[in-house]
């Protein structure tokens, strides 16, 4: 449930939030995992 | 940072239907198709972006993109633009068309970026064709 802070007349919601990465790096970008994913994604589709 | 409700309804769009959004490849041999890939070296995301021309219109476009919501929406949201352009009118797309239509944050403007270095290796790709 939403929490709301103000008062009744000009109430703030937070809404609730869907977060991402930001422009970090993927946790493990250069790891197996990543490789293996690219590899499905990109090397080993089928044709 | 939290994703604007397009993307949101992009991304999930996607996720429903990935065939209707132009998901996947053209053979990069056929001489009438472009690739392009780029990566985001930011945060690993990497797209690959395939035109199909017919002279220099832009007959058809695929995508494959591996990264986070606001990559892949921006890789739709480019594919949509594109299609029916031609070279020159792909070439004034630029990353801000789609991070304001998709009213990307500051920090996920680089996956505007990423599509429209994409477009542009696809473009250099089908003029080394020429």
């Amino acid at each position: 449930m939403a929490k709301q802070i103000g008062h009744d007349d000009k109430p703030v919601m937070f809404r609730k939030t869907i977060a991402g990465k930001g422009s970090r790096a993927r946790p493990g970008v250069y790891s197996k995992e990543y490789r293996d994913n690219f590899d499905k994604i990109f090397t080993k589709e089928k044709k | 940072m939290a994703y604007s409700q397009k993307v949101l309804d992009r991304f999930h769009s996607v996720l429903d239907d990935p065939t209707k959004h132009s998901v996947g490849r053209f053979d990069p041999e056929d001489p009438n198709v472009a690739t392009g890939m780029t990566g985001a070296p930011a945060c690993g995301d990497v797209m690959r972006l395939q035109l199909k021309l017919d002279g220099d219109l832009i007959e058809d476009v695929k995508f494959k993109t591996y990264g986070c919501g606001s990559a892949i929406a921006s890789s739709t949201m480019f594919v949509d633009m594109l299609k029916g352009k031609t070279v020159e009118q792909a070439k004034l797309i630029k990353d801000k068309d789609i991070a304001e239509a998709l009213e990307l944050p500051p920090i996920k403007l680089h996956c505007s970026v990423l599509a429209e270095e994409s477009i542009c290796k696809a473009i250099e790709d089908w003029e080394s064709k020429q």
